[in-house]
């Protein structure tokens, strides 16, 4: 199943959700176009931070961060009337982050009928070096109809 | 200690542990702006082992259920502390890889309860697991398993990864 493109709407669509979910507000997830994706950022707030002698983000914080980028990039190409769920994350956390805001792209490996498949990279100064890789497997749940074989 | 009736003991937790609990406990439940949010009380502490009940209010739902991304939050943070149970002094910690699966879902203001183990630590590395169980319903919310570098700021740059 192909990839379908981000749609027209993508952006206000992403805010819609972000200011309907107290979650993703509290991350302050904002989602801007760049080139043929979508970048995320994680606007910093002390809310975000794991330690206070250490002063960086929670590691939480940086997953839960990224999982909703994939369910958001996800969204952005959907029908309005598809859940998505997360299913299941798996991050590594290469380095130490910073009490800044994180930026994220989302790549997409596979996007079924009902299996969403998707890596999202984290970073803070330099996108070549990511502080957190997540891989993300998302239940998506369209109306019935569209759930047949 | 305010609420140290409701808190059960393992054996064997070192004296320093003890020590370092009042701390740790004020830090979660009074001082992060974050946990004390979520409102965490600590049940349990053995070692290798910590619990915590709590309740998530309004603050972090998605829909009418509370966001996953809550409990990967939450997890994190337990099975850290799950590490320190094992530690003979209060040593800074970073979480290197963390997998948080989502078989269930709560409500808001659900009260519910987060355990994690750490089962063993070698060479500065820790290893744990965590899950969430809706305490009501008894459905498990999360399953979690964690790796921790431990000694984050004592460890000279080089050996770091």
């Amino acid at each position: 199943m192909a990839i379908p493109p981000l749609l027209d709407d993508s952006v206000t669509r992403i805010a819609a959700r972000v200011e309907a979910s107290q979650m993703f507000s509290w991350l302050g997830i904002v989602a801007t176009p760049a080139d043929d994706h979508l970048l995320y950022r994680l606007s910093f707030t002390e809310d975000h931070i794991g330690n206070p002698v250490l002063r960086a983000l929670h590691g939480g914080v940086i997953s839960s961060f990224l999982e909703a980028c994939a369910q958001l990039d996800i969204i952005a190409r959907v029908e309005k009337d598809v859940q998505v769920q997360p299913v299941s994350i798996h991050t590594s956390y290469f380095t130490s982050s910073r009490p800044q805001d994180m930026l994220a792209k989302v790549t997409i490996r596979r996007l079924g009928r009902r299996l969403a498949f998707l890596e999202c990279d984290g970073w803070q100064r330099d996108q070549a070096t990511p502080v957190a890789r997540a891989a993300i497997g998302l239940r998506i749940i369209r109306p019935s109809s569209a759930d047949a074989p | 200690m305010s609420r140290s009736s409701e808190i059960s003991f393992g054996e064997g937790l070192s004296p320093n542990f003890m020590k370092m609990l009042e701390g740790l406990r004020h830090f979660v439940e009074s001082e992060h702006i974050l946990f004390k949010k979520l409102g965490l009380q600590a049940t349990l502490f053995g070692v290798g082992e910590a619990s915590f009940d709590l309740t998530a209010d309004n603050s972090f739902t998605d829909g009418d259920l509370i966001h996953g991304g809550v409990f990967t939050i939450l997890l994190d943070t337990i099975m850290s502390i799950s590490v320190m149970t094992r530690l003979e002094a209060m040593q800074t910690m970073a979480t290197i890889n963390l997998k948080t699966d989502y078989p269930g879902a709560a409500k808001a203001n659900a009260r519910l309860s987060c355990t994690a183990i750490c089962h063993a630590i070698r060479d500065d590395v820790a290893f744990t697991s965590g899950r969430a169980i809706d305490k009501q319903t008894g459905e498990l919310i999360a399953l979690a398993e964690a790796t921790f570098m431990v000694g984050t700021r004592s460890k000279p740059k080089a050996s770091r990864i």
